[in-house]
């Protein structure tokens, strides 16, 4: 899922990193005093989640987790996202530091998207806590997948086979982060509703 | 307030954002991955090369996993396209050296979905794996040793993220949101101290 460095062009980078940083500003804007701690624990979790590498068949995926920050998080995913992909970048070679933007914008706007589709069912009943929580996880990696395939269709300008490709690549990985989700969301709602945005708790 | 009360109410407020919940979800989480992710590859794309009997010998990986059908695209260091093929099944793909190689060739792996990876083959060693001929058995001592060694390097290439690494990033992540929180509580104290704001009504942000 993330893109390195050299394949996308000059204009696409820097659209990138414009649309990055105006998503982390506001991000930064939304953050609530009292949930900075929230925000580090959920972008370490993203931080790591990418290092968990499964081979699934022919294929080998990785989780994502963009899903579970962008539910809890909202807009601050933005912030979250990017610091935990710099430091990726920076340790571990994933993407690039000049792909940054563009693989922020890809990750982090199905967060929000997910966020506000989603969350205003989180403080109804467990099934359906756990049926929108499961849409987020597994709907924020196709959008994802989406972003991918119209970042590169400025490149390679096939975007119909590009996304059609990398779609069926994190098929798996949309069940697995679509269930992860589920069940994390669902059992922190139940012992700790203070992770979860105010207005999504359960009283 | 003096800077002691300031600190104090910092660290308040930080106990209070970092729960016990929070430090059991957090604990619970860095011993299960930390554990997890020992055997782990890194998603990354690798191409490796290597001169040897007048031939170039490309390796394309994920980690653990091979790329296969990763198009391969070599250039010379003026951008002229010396070859391009596919990988096959086990990532491998090779090239013979051409007779007028005159600088240092840029292998290029592009194993689609936004995956590339590049890796320089030197003129000095491609002249050197020339220089052994073309025949397979000549200098196998010399030979082996440049395998052995390009293998060595595709090993280092190749290890998993450390543990050290991805400890350093949390605890830097944790500082970040530290710092913010401390610049957060000493801007919405000057609030109060200027009477701008009551106590109960700094800004906490905007929420959603």
């Amino acid at each position: 899922m993330h893109i390195s460095e050299g394949v996308l062009s000059g204009q696409v980078l820097l659209a990138g990193g414009v649309l990055a940083f105006a998503g982390t500003a506001v991000g930064l804007k939304k953050i609530d005093y009292d949930r900075i701690v929230h925000v580090a624990i959920l972008a370490s979790a993203f931080f790591v989640a990418s290092l968990i590498h499964v081979n699934l068949g022919p294929s080998s995926v990785h989780l994502i987790l963009n899903g579970v920050v962008g539910l809890l998080l909202g807009w601050a995913a933005f912030p979250a996202i990017l610091v935990a992909l710099l430091l990726q970048a920076v340790f571990f070679q994933y993407g690039g530091i000049t792909a940054l933007g563009v693989n922020t914008v890809i990750m982090a706007t199905p967060a929000v998207v997910c966020y506000y589709l989603f969350s205003p069912f989180l403080n109804r009943g467990k099934r359906t806590v756990f049926v929108a929580s499961f849409m987020a996880g597994a709907g924020s990696v196709l959008l994802s997948c989406l972003f991918l395939g119209l970042a590169l269709y400025f490149t390679e300008k096939n975007f119909l086979e590009v996304s059609i490709l990398v779609i069926t690549a994190n098929l798996p990985v949309m069940i697995i982060e679509g269930v992860v989700t589920g069940f994390m969301v669902a059992f922190l709602q139940r012992v700790y509703p203070e992770i979860l945005p105010e207005k999504r708790r359960i009283v | 307030m003096n800077r002691k009360e300031l600190r104090s109410s910092f660290c308040q407020d930080v106990r209070k954002g970092f729960s016990m919940g929070s430090w059991w979800i957090c604990l619970v989480f860095i011993l299960v991955l930390s554990g997890w992710c020992s055997p782990v590859f890194a998603h990354k794309v690798y191409v490796f090369a290597w001169a040897e009997q007048g031939v170039v010998y490309t390796e394309s990986s994920f980690g653990d996993r091979r790329v296969t059908k990763g198009s391969i695209q070599v250039e010379d260091m003026a951008g002229t396209i010396v070859t391009t093929g596919v990988t096959d099944d086990e990532g491998n793909f090779s090239f013979k050296i051409p007779e007028d190689v005159s600088s240092d060739f840029l292998v290029k792996l592009d194993a689609s979905m936004g995956h590339q990876a590049t890796w320089t083959v030197p003129l000095a060693e491609m002249q050197q794996a020339m220089g052994q001929g073309d025949l397979p058995g000549d200098s196998p001592g010399d030979s082996k040793a440049s395998h052995d060694l390009a293998m060595a390097q595709k090993e280092e290439l190749e290890k998993g993220p450390s543990a050290v690494k991805i400890i350093a990033g949390i605890g830097i992540i944790f500082t970040l949101a530290f710092a913010g929180a401390w610049v957060c509580g000493r801007i919405n104290q000057r609030r109060i101290n200027q009477g701008r704001v009551g106590k109960g009504q700094v800004r906490r942000g905007q929420g959603d």
